[in-house]
């Protein structure tokens, strides 16, 4: 077994705005204009049967947990502020599928 | 509020004296019976009714007050301590009523008033079907209704037995009965839902209700110190304590009560072979799923509109509080001269929130009363 | 008589040889794009009694139109007078032209213009009298009768039965006018050679008599006769490139699907036919509800098939409910929905999966396995209820999917991602299987629906719980009092259309309300249908609310529905109070019904333990 002292130096968790880069998220909002509408509350990950939290709306991006989606929209009819979840996945796998990357 | 088998023991409670509301002559009538030439209606027996109540008699004016129950106090009387104080509800309703027992109050008890017309500056009162009285001016108190919990099925309010709402467990503390779990001993954890029927356009509400987070807080210190082992966790989108005492009160349930506040809304609750309530939500500050299996589900349940029926006429629910014509600066209602609002009618509100727009509505009555008769004149 | 031919005539020659050659090539690739399967489908089908039964159905259907005229008579009466009568002009046409001419090899052109070679019986002695000329006259007046209907339609289209119209592209309106003058000018060539020469039957006699007393028709024959053979030979050359392709399209498509042939991904070309078959006639547009709340927009599938048959991306490819009502009203039978999903790409959604096997982990057999679906999770009324009956009836069952973490794969279908439906289908298979149930219920029609139809669950039977509900009050294994209530039955689109179980739920449904539901197969859709992904929150509410309006006109107690997400739907947009069939059955379920000496047995309700 290893043993560490002192300071470990993980991957920089930092989000830096400055440097954000909105592009793919702005084009995703295009077609699924009520994303913006997140409020963060969670309720579409409770809800997942997957139980892995698909959604992760703090930045609409693609992410591997997307290919694990059932798309049986239960996030759909618990989401407190009526965003269309099952479109915005299938939206961002598409965006994702048409660039081949994650912008 | 549906009707339901209380799963809890037995009640231990006493009629409390000041709870038998203006059907008793507990107090002496106050004020000089002078000649009154003007009558204003006041809708509703709650906090605001009764601040308004009370200041339209000590202006001299003569009252007709109605309330569609038997007695005054509106849901103060099924409270049981007050945020942020915990001051007994009872004691509230003590100070409230002790100005509505005045000679220019005429009460009318048992009285539903379902629409209200203006006609030529005269204002009657409408019944289901028929006309109950008439008015120079009018100030509807009528308040709110809890939102019918069984609208979100998910929760299983109405379907699994250790689902109650925070009205529910009001009346628990309030009747002095005891929350056990399926064994009968003390629940081992509760855990509360904020935002059922707020901030939810599934079930067509878009606002907030205010007065849930701090509910939330109160009730979980409650559990806290009646049972001092019971984990108790909050499930809220965000904390909202924005009155006088609320951010010390959700301080004093982390520090001193140790009860759990999680960033995430619970999305579904189910019944496992127990009984028990098995709850689905996500921690969203540590972005994990959470299952968690409580004793007790308590869903605080958001405020919903009672009074735009009231003035449509139309004698069912609207989603939606009534705006009054400049919500910045008055409770006049649009396009109905004489008409105000006061209290929860025209939104959420708490007690001394209440009371306050009731006084209000009672000045702006006043006001329009004197500007009518100086004009008639 | 003695020359058959005259220069017009190439006119029409030329525009009929493009169809002709058009749809020789079209058959041909349309066969040749078969999957191997479906070509011996094809193959053993021309060889049996099904040849007999496309030939009857091309009949009642291209000719005659029997499904329309059920639906609209005024319509029917519209498409069955053109088409028909037209159908039976060229034929007698062809007959006389024989008869006269005793040669059956001759050109086309002869029957087609044969009027203007032969003249037929004298007016006005032979106007009455049955002959070729008269029969033919009766057809040209059938054949016009329904073009008046086809004009009023086009302007005034709630004369004719419908609230919509097909908005047409310009080279059908081309089409369309071409269509319209055809049998008029016929009529005016027609009358104007009998005017000439004093002969003719009732209707092109008389014109004829008529036009001799103006002026003197004889110059005016041969420009008449161009004119005809210009019109024919404008819409012939259209006719590729239009709507109008549905003309000989149908049949071919008929007969392929009385052989057995499906639209399926294996088999492109066949999905092509389909796109051709469709008349554009506009009967799918009232029966889509997204016409009343998305007006303007070309949700509908005659647009959706147009575009692909002109190689575009098809509009509102992901608004469409998939609720099957276009399907199930198409008079030509075309497979719209079938179609509708196999354009949805599979972007890989749901590939990645890895779901842990739930029941053979215990491996304890039983003999029902219920699979309440993910979406019953958020309605835990109908999982409670589900409990009380099957505890009633004394089965002993097991809640296969009780932490909610399992799903069918039809809505990873429905979203076009098939791979991943298919590969979950695999592992689902297996665990129903382990469990060594005889019988599987769900609460929820979309997983009915894929479990049914697509699920190989040998041994297994597959039920919904509207079906299990009727089967057990059948066999009096529980009791139910009547409620003394009204009820309206919305029938889920998965179960009624979709899956075709209808008389069950109606069973149930009469056995605890007094009122006569009987459901069609032609139940609306409630919104909430999974089909529709793109659909925003607020359309979605409007579907409901229309739903709901009609549903409950005539103000029942209760909306009974047997679907998870419809009643979701439903419940915010109505003020009548929604429930389940199987939360009626459980809150009118009357105690002690069941019968405990059999609990023991291993046969419960005739379900055995497979194993």
């Amino acid at each position: 077994m290893k043993t560490k002292f002192g300071f470990d130096i993980h991957d920089n968790r930092q989000i830096d705005l400055d440097l954000e880069d909105t592009r793919f998220a702005d084009e995703v909002a295009v077609v699924v204009k009520s994303w913006k509408a997140c409020m963060k509350c969670g309720a579409c990950v409770g809800t997942c049967p997957v139980g892995k939290g698909v959604l992760n709306l703090t930045g609409i991006n693609y992410q591997p947990a997307l290919t694990t989606c059932l798309m049986c929209g239960k996030c759909l009819l618990v989401c407190p502020r009526g965003i269309n979840t099952r479109h915005l996945i299938l939206e961002v796998m598409n965006k994702y599928r048409e660039y081949g990357k994650a912008v | 509020m549906m009707p339901r088998e209380k799963p809890y023991i037995k009640s231990n409670r006493q009629e409390i004296p000041a709870f038998a509301g203006m059907t008793s002559d507990a107090q002496p009538v106050t004020g000089n019976r002078q000649p009154v030439t003007v009558r204003v209606a006041v809708v509703g027996g709650g906090p605001a009714g009764m601040a308004a109540v009370g200041a339209l008699a000590a202006m001299h004016i003569g009252v007709d007050w109605y309330e569609k129950e038997d007695r005054v106090g509106g849901k103060l009387n099924n409270y049981h301590q007050l945020f942020p104080d915990r001051v007994p509800a009872s004691e509230a309703f003590g100070q409230l009523v002790k100005g509505t027992y005045h000679n220019h109050i005429d009460r009318h008890l048992g009285k539903a008033i379902t629409s209200v017309g203006v006609n030529a500056g005269r204002i009657s009162l409408n019944g289901k079907d028929h006309k109950i009285g008439e008015a120079d001016a009018v100030i509807l108190a009528t308040g709110f209704d809890f939102f019918d919990a069984r609208h979100k099925e998910e929760f299983g309010y109405g379907i699994y037995k250790h689902v109650i709402t925070s009205a529910d467990l009001e009346t628990v503390f309030a009747d002095g009965d005891k929350l056990l779990n399926v064994n009968g001993s003390a629940p081992a954890s509760v855990a509360f839902v904020h935002c059922v029927g707020s901030r939810d356009e599934q079930v067509g509400v878009s606002y907030c209700s205010r007065l849930c987070c701090i509910t939330g807080i109160k009730q979980a210190i409650q559990i806290r110190r009646e049972y001092r082992e019971t984990r108790v966790y909050n499930f809220y989108i965000d904390m909202r304590a924005f009155g006088r005492g609320y951010e010390e009160l959700y301080r004093e349930a982390q520090e001193n009560h140790g009860v759990r506040f999680i960033r995430g809304r619970v999305s579904e609750a189910s019944e496992d072979e127990q009984g028990r309530i098995r709850v689905k939500a996500e921690d969203t500050l540590m972005s994990r799923p959470i299952k968690l299996t409580v004793d007790w589900l308590v869903l605080l349940i958001g405020m919903s509109p009672s009074c735009s029926a009231v003035l449509s006429g139309k004698g069912e629910r609207e989603k939606s509080f009534t705006n009054a014509e400049n919500p910045l600066t008055g409770s006049a209602v649009k396009g109905q001269p004489g008409v105000f609002l006061a209290g929860c009618c025209a939104g959420p509100m708490s007690i001394p929130e209440s009371v306050a727009s009731g006084r209000s509505a009672a000045v702006q009555a006043a006001e329009y009363l004197n500007k009518k008769n100086g004009n008639s004149e | 008589m003695e020359k058959l031919f005259d220069p017009f005539v190439l006119l029409f020659t030329a525009g009929f040889s493009v169809t002709g050659i058009w749809f020789i090539y079209k058959v041909y690739r349309w066969l040749a794009g078969l999957s191997s399967a479906d070509r011996s489908l094809v193959f053993h089908g021309v060889f049996s009694a099904r040849l007999w039964k496309a030939l009857i159905e091309t009949i009642s259907e291209s000719l005659i139109h029997r499904k329309v005229f059920s639906r609209n008579p005024r319509l029917g009466y519209m498409h069955m007078s053109l088409a028909f009568g037209w159908f039976m002009l060229i034929l007698i046409g062809n007959i006389e032209s024989t008869w006269y001419t005793g040669d059956l090899f001759k050109p086309i052109y002869v029957s087609v213009f044969w009027r203007f070679f032969d003249p037929g019986p004298a007016f006005p002695r032979a106007a009455w009298q049955p002959g070729f000329a008269f029969i033919m006259d009766l057809f040209l007046l059938l054949v016009l009768s329904g073009l008046l209907f086809a004009i009023v339609k086009r302007f005034r289209s709630r004369l004719v039965g419908l609230k919509r119209t097909t908005r047409q592209q310009p080279v059908d309106r081309l089409a369309l006018t071409a269509l319209w003058l055809i049998f008029p000018a016929r009529l005016i060539a027609e009358s104007m050679t009998c005017g000439a020469h004093g002969t003719g039957s009732f209707l092109t006699g008389t014109l004829g008599h008529l036009f001799s007393f103006a002026f003197s028709p004889s110059p005016l024959v041969l420009p008449t006769w161009w004119f005809y053979s210009f019109i024919l030979s404008s819409f012939f050359f259209l006719l590729p490139f239009t709507r109008y392709a549905h003309i000989p399209s149908e049949p071919v498509l008929i007969f392929l699907r009385r052989f057995g042939v499906r639209v399926s991904i294996e088999s492109p070309s066949f999905t092509d036919l389909n796109l051709h078959a469709c008349s554009s006639c506009g009967i799918c547009l009232d029966a889509c509800q997204l016409s009343e709340v998305m007006p303007g927009k070309q949700v509908q599938s005659n647009y959706f098939n147009r575009a692909l048959r002109n190689g575009a991306n098809p509009p509102h490819q992901w608004d469409c409910l998939l609720c099957g009502r276009c399907g199930s009203a198409c008079p030509v039978g075309v497979e719209l929905i079938p179609i509708r999903q196999l354009q949805r790409p599979d972007t890989g959604i749901g590939r990645g999966l890895q779901l842990p096997g739930l029941v053979g982990k215990n491996g304890h057999k039983v003999t029902i396995l219920y699979f309440a679906g993910c979406m019953t999770h958020l309605t835990p009324g109908i999982i409670s209820s589900m409990r009380k009956i099957f505890d009633q009836s004394g089965a002993s069952w097991h809640f296969f999917d009780a932490d909610g973490q399992n799903c069918c794969g039809r809505p990873l279908k429905l979203a076009g991602q098939t791979q991943a439906a298919s590969e979950l289908k695999k592992k689902l298979e297996q665990d129903f299987l382990r469990s060594g149930a005889g019988l599987l219920v769900t609460s929820c029609p979309i997983c009915f629906r894929i479990f049914n139809e697509e699920y190989r669950l040998p041994g297994m039977r597959v039920l919904h719980h509207s079906q299990y509900i009727s089967e057990l009050l059948e066999w009096k294994r529980i009791k139910v009092g009547p409620s003394g209530l009204s009820a309206a039955y919305h029938e889920p689109c998965e179960l009624g259309r979709g899956s075709g179980i209808l008389v069950e739920p109606g069973l149930v449904i009469r056995s605890l309300f007094h009122s006569d539901v009987t459901p069609s197969g032609e139940g609306l859709c409630c919104g909430g249908s999974l089909g529709g992904v793109a659909l925003e929150p607020e359309v979605r509410k409007a579907v409901a609310r229309g739903a709901a309006e009609q549903l409950t006109v005539n103000h029942p107690d209760v909306l009974i529905t047997a679907c998870p997400l419809c009643k979701k739907t439903f419940k915010p947009v109505t003020s009548i109070p929604v429930q389940d069939i199987a939360e009626a059955t459980a809150h009118y379920l009357i105690a002690g019904s069941s019968m405990p000496e059999r609990r023991k047995s291993t046969k419960v309700l005739g379900y055995e333990i497979n194993k």
